[in-house]
């Protein structure tokens, strides 16, 4: 009787060879996986650890700055209630002093043409720079030329007479600082 | 055969840790991106309050200046009773320069206030509004706190006619 042989394990044994080369690829993966994990940990703890410095200063300096802020507000508020009133004095005289009545006059000058006669006129040191005049034309053509020139100026007009050969008008204008 | 039943578990744990262990650290970096909204956020807000701050401190220096620049002031163009008189002579200086010799001149003093009198200055001149003009011309350009308050121009003639009101600012 013959016997029968079953080799049950041929195919199945583990090839030390090929176990060896897939273990090590196992391992090789988990490796790279494990460093990936460390050297992303590490990055991380690292950026953590600049941020939480950097916070840290941050806050004291916020804190340092707000205390400062308000000793300044405070301050500032005190030396209002102490200079407000010189200080208001001293901007009123340096903003009348820098007010030019030659300013206006030579703006006037180049305004009127030889045709229109200036009768009276008042400056007055004002910031809006008001001017009342009265002046005469020789001919309608140009005493509307020169409403048309002032009215830019806030221009209002008065009262106008007409006689045979000359108009006379009363206008009011503001020539500010701006404007000249 | 147990020796690589031993191995392939350990390796398998090996490789589960390691892949928990990236995943964590792949979600941590994920959350740690979303918490940098928010310190962004906080920075923004401090920069805008180290703005504020440093607004706050400009201004501060600039009240620290205050009391030098208005004794400064002061000094330089408010008159003292030395530069009245000094202010009056070129005032008739420049009368005299432009052919208003001999004007009659008032003098109004008003009552002190923030450590200043205002004097109030009148008087009328005729002549040529080239001379005219000459006169406020140089009266304009004499740094010290005295300035034109209200000129009234009249034709008369040949000549022009011009009220003047000046404001002089005294103090010591």
């Amino acid at each position: 009787m013959k016997k029968i042989d079953y080799n049950l394990a041929s195919g199945r044994t583990i090839s030390p060879r090929s176990f060896a080369l897939r273990a090590g690829l196992l391992l090789l993966v988990s490796l790279l996986l494990g460093g990936l994990t460390v050297a992303n940990l590490i990055r991380l703890h690292k950026i953590t650890r600049i941020e939480k410095s950097e916070s840290g200063l941050l806050a004291s300096r916020l804190d340092e700055m707000n205390r400062q802020g308000a000793q300044r507000r405070q301050e500032i508020a005190s030396r209002q209630n102490i200079w407000k009133s010189e200080l208001a004095t001293a901007n009123l005289l340096i903003e009348r002093k820098s007010f030019s009545f030659i300013a206006r006059l030579d703006f006037l000058e180049k305004m009127f043409s030889p045709g229109i006669r200036i009768r009276q006129l008042a400056l007055v040191n004002e910031a809006a720079g008001p001017v009342a005049m009265t002046i005469s034309a020789q001919s309608l053509k140009e005493l509307f030329a020169l409403y048309k020139k002032l009215a830019p100026y806030d221009l209002a007009i008065s009262s106008e007479t007409q006689s045979q050969d000359e108009y006379q008008v009363n206008l009011l204008c503001k020539i500010s600082n701006e404007k000249i | 055969m147990k020796k690589y039943k031993l191995a392939i578990i350990a390796l398998l744990a090996l490789f589960a840790l390691s892949a928990a262990g990236c995943l964590f650290s792949t979600m941590y970096s994920h959350f740690h991106e979303l918490a940098l909204q928010s310190r962004l956020a906080r920075q923004a807000a401090f920069r805008q309050q180290e703005s504020e701050f440093q607004k706050v401190s400009a201004e501060y220096a600039e009240w620290l200046k205050l009391p030098e620049a208005l004794r400064a002031f002061r000094k330089d163009r408010i008159i003292s009773m030395d530069d009245f008189k000094l202010f009056r002579d070129s005032l008739n200086a420049c009368l005299d320069r432009n052919g208003f010799r001999g004007a009659s001149i008032s003098f109004q003093f008003g009552a002190i206030q923030n450590r200043v009198q205002r004097v109030t200055i009148g008087f009328t001149l005729n002549g040529g509004y080239r001379e005219l003009k000459k006169f406020i011309f140089d009266m304009e350009k004499v740094p010290k706190m005295h300035f034109f308050n209200r000129i009234v121009f009249g034709n008369s003639g040949e000549t022009v006619t011009a009220g003047f009101t000046m404001e002089a600012f005294l103090g010591e």
